[in-house]
């Protein structure tokens, strides 16, 4: 087992970062001031993963859209008593998530921690699946989806996705729809586990007052050593333009959403922690609340505090996005077109970088400040191939330059999509 | 957590912890909730957005960013029959500034100035911006519409309390926002600092000497009259008078079900602990009657859950649902309640709830903002309670207190959205 220790002098944090002899990665970091703990499990696996095989079966395997947010539904029952009942006997609150390249399972707690811990294990770690189970649980994701679909913010979102991509599974709605989960089986739903949710795929996070040996204890002897498992995936070839300009669709709400995508061609699987600061540095300096665009679009009537930003990314896709409510959507984008296109031409003033850089930096050391915040983006930072206080060091050296760079890298003016919901 | 009044109806309350990088403070300016709503949720807007020495949004907004993106912002909540105008300030803690930045000194002056210094002129406040912040609190009231689930929510109460000031939107109505004159809000701005109660929240690596000394100076500089301060006051209604359904059709694919109820309560601390832990068991977690049978063993829905509004001795149901469907989950809910007023419940789901309960109250000192929003819950009660305070009463209650709290509540509304199934 190897353990190394991680640690930032500028925001007086450290954590471990341990391979242990089971294939678990682990981290750890000690925080004794706090009163309770926070951990999570997960595995590099959500709803982008549709086609795959193990390396050593012969055919790939086609699952329903929804499969990889079914299963983390399900892996919640057992044969015994089921995940939630387990943890309501320790008081923790324990919840799951599946995104489009990850699913986590997770817990908070001031009590009990120990065995919070490896009932969070142990569940994930004993899949039970059968045929009754499956349809009940059809039902309530149902009931899931179709709360969704009332709402305007989720839809805006999706629709845009589509409207970017035309073959990446980042298209299709993380819990599927009422016909595809209709089509998932027990046998399906192992299929999917047995493939990524091996511990060579997966990471436990732990946040709190909490002892590394503590944790490691646990873990030696809830955890079975596994044999790493190898994957293969077809990942449909993308094409670089954006699959439509517009999309748009009514819903009769009473404030009118909208997001703007800028499809960013990655040539890694995710954007590097440079790249993702830079394009976020970017983004404040375009439209953020310091910008003369923001205020401009406030006074005219345009925008309103829903305005918002964001770098969206993760495995095999990426996109500077704008979104918000509007009157008049395609105004905005047309200023916001117009903004990039004058500093791509006029470059970023000293004193524009320099008021960005200090606010996302402030911004970002207060990621240090609950432990569920913390644990979280270790595990963000590791399956995207990064460390934990990557972004905090790269404001040292970041130059403006790297701004500009950005700029004119991932915001292609000619490749985007503009969603609206009316 | 200390508290002091440090003048005329102006409570301090710090909580001094070197365990966050960051620190907030909040204003808090309480008044009875009234026809006035709309008149003082624009006013904080307003007040929150620039002042005197920072005159335009990106003044404002380019100063804010040079104390490492610090956030002032507004919000405006209802606790019990009181209206609480709150403004924020949350910035980054000096031991983490590059240089010798006194960012939470300069953080605390500014968000003072958007009180005691707004951009008015003679004749009052600014029409330019009035008119964009009335814009922009119509938004949000519009906005908050297409959310269902809050629209359901926000619907009952306004029939279940309509004869009540509970009934009132904190945010005002529309057509009220709509008619508002900047000379009612300069006199509204100077009604709230003279004589509203006022609790200030501050939670850091704070100076705790420093900090009382700069907001004694500022509020001794007005001379409030304690005799002055506006009396705030919520009335409990401890039984429905009738049970009514009131339905409503729209073009959506879930329909909402939302059950106002009364908890038999005459204050918001009567009977809490069982008539919390009461609730739990109903509806409060995943180990409750609601989501173990409703959800999970009916499989009728994705949420189904209850909590208690302590402040005005409610409890509310939610949940979405199909619409063939609302009227089997409306009996699956009454029968789950109507199991605990019989003592149909394990003595296991009694210490889950117990446990769930604690577990939240000790933990509430690990998040800033939680540590905040605890400072505000307690701004209407005379007796200010810490976290730890409850821990003890809520582990002694007792079945035989669980089953008297359950036979306590009585149903009053039932809201139901149904959907207008579209043509497919």
């Amino acid at each position: 087992m190897n353990c190394k220790t991680i640690r930032n002098e500028l925001l007086n944090e450290e954590y471990y970062e341990i391979d242990h002899s089971s294939g678990l990665k682990i981290f750890v970091m000690e925080k004794p001031d706090y009163s309770g703990a926070y951990a999570i499990f997960g595995t590099k696996y959500g709803s982008v993963d549709t086609c795959f095989k193990l390396e050593s079966e012969e055919n790939y395997t086609s699952v329903p859209e929804g499969i990889a947010h079914f299963l983390e539904h399900k892996l919640f029952e057992s044969e015994e008593l089921d995940a939630f009942t387990r943890f309501a006997e320790t008081g923790a609150n324990a919840n799951a998530y599946t995104s489009f390249d990850r699913t986590c399972y997770l817990f908070q707690c001031s009590q009990e921690f120990e065995k919070n811990l490896e009932i969070l294990l142990d569940f994930v770690k004993a899949p039970y699946f059968t045929e009754e189970t499956v349809q009940k649980e059809q039902g309530i994701i149902g009931q899931e989806i179709r709360m969704y679909q009332d709402s305007p913010d989720w839809q805006v979102l999706f629709n845009l996705l589509r409207g970017m991509y035309s073959k990446n599974p980042v298209r299709i709605d993380i819990a599927g729809t009422i016909e595809s989960i209709a089509e998932i089986n027990a046998g399906l739903l192992y299929s999917c586990y047995n493939t990524f949710y091996n511990l060579s795929n997966m990471a436990l996070a732990v946040v709190g007052n909490v002892k590394k040996e503590t944790v490691l204890g646990i873990v030696d002897r809830v955890i079975k050593p596994e044999s790493p498992v190898k994957f293969e995936q077809i990942i449909p070839e993308e094409p670089k333009a954006v699959a439509e300009k517009l999309i748009e669709e009514t819903m009769g709400v009473d404030m009118p959403k909208f997001a703007l995508g800028f499809k960013d061609n990655l040539d890694s699987a995710v954007p590097s922690a440079k790249k993702s600061l830079t394009v976020n540095i970017a983004l404040d300096i375009i439209a953020g609340k310091v910008s003369p665009l923001y205020s401009e679009l406030m006074e005219k009537g345009l925008i309103n505090p829903t305005f918002s930003k964001e770098y969206f990314a993760g495995r095999g896709f990426a996109a500077p996005m704008f979104s918000g409510e509007s009157a008049k959507p395609e105004a905005v984008k047309d200023a916001i077109i117009s903004k990039i296109e004058e500093i791509k031409k006029r470059g970023i003033s000293d004193e524009d970088f320099n008021v960005s850089l200090k606010k996302m930096y402030g911004m970002a050391v207060l990621a240090f400040n609950d432990v569920d915040d913390m644990a979280n983006n270790i595990i963000d930072a590791y399956f995207n191939g990064q460390s934990l206080f990557d972004t905090v060091e790269l404001y040292k050296s970041l130059t403006k330059e790297d701004v500009e760079k950005a700029i004119a890298e991932s915001f292609d003016t000619d490749n985007c999509c503009l969603s609206v919901i009316k | 957590m200390n508290i002091k009044e440090i003048s005329g109806g102006v409570r301090l309350c710090t909580h001094k912890t070197a365990k966050f990088k960051n620190s907030v403070v909040t204003l808090n300016l309480l008044t009875p909730l009234s026809q006035d709503a709309a008149k003082n949720a624009l006013l904080i807007h307003l007040l929150a957005r620039t002042n005197k020495n920072y005159d335009t949004l990106m003044n404002m907004n380019r100063r804010l960013a040079s104390l490492y993106g610090a956030v002032i912002s507004p919000s405006v909540s209802k606790i019990g029959e009181v209206q609480v105008l709150s403004l924020s300030l949350l910035c980054l803690d000096d031991r983490f500034a590059l240089g010798n930045d006194k960012v939470w000194e300069e953080g605390v002056k500014l968000l003072c100035t958007c009180l005691f210094k707004p951009d008015i002129t003679p004749d009052g406040f600014r029409e330019e911006n009035i008119q964009r912040e009335k814009r922009l609190l119509i938004e949000k009231i519009e906005s908050r519409k297409d959310e269902k689930r809050l629209y359901a929510l926000d619907r009952m109460t306004e029939e279940m309390c309509r004869d009540e000031a509970y009934g009132i939107s904190q945010l005002g109505k529309t057509e009220d926002i709509e008619k508002i004159t900047g000379k009612e809000l300069m006199e509204a701005w100077k009604k709230l600092l003279f004589s509203c109660p006022i609790q200030i929240n501050v939670t850091g690596n704070i100076d705790e000497k420093r900090t009382e000394k700069i907001f004694s100076s500022l509020f001794d500089s007005l001379a409030r009259d304690k005799k002055a301060v506006t009396e705030l006051h919520t009335e409990f209604l401890t039984e429905a008078y009738e049970s009514r359904t009131v339905t409503e059709k729209q073009k959506v694919k879930q329909g909402k079900l939302v059950i106002g109820m009364r908890a038999g309560m005459t204050y918001d601390y009567d009977n809490y602990a069982a008539i919390k832990v009461m609730c739990a068991i109903f509806g409060s977690g995943t180990f409750s009657k609601l989501f173990t049978n409703v959800r999970e063993k009916m499989s009728l829905c994705y949420y189904c859950s209850a909590r208690l509004v302590n402040n005005k001795g409610l409890i509310i149901v939610e949940s979405g649902v199909e619409t063939e469907n609302a009227l089997k989950a409306l009996n699956a809910i009454r029968n789950e309640l109507d199991d605990i007023r019989k003592g149909i419940f394990t003595d296991e789901v009694i210490e889950n709830a117990k446990k769930s309960i604690t577990d939240t109250l000790s933990s509430v000192d690990d998040s800033i903002m939680t540590l905040d929003h605890w400072m505000t819950s307690q701004t209407t009660s005379g007796l200010f309670r810490t976290p730890e305070s409850f821990i003890d009463e809520i582990n002694s209650v007792s079945r035989e207190e669980i089953i008297i709290a359950a036979s306590m509540v009585t149903e009053d509304t039932v809201f139901i959205l149904e959907s207008e199934k579209e043509e497919e």
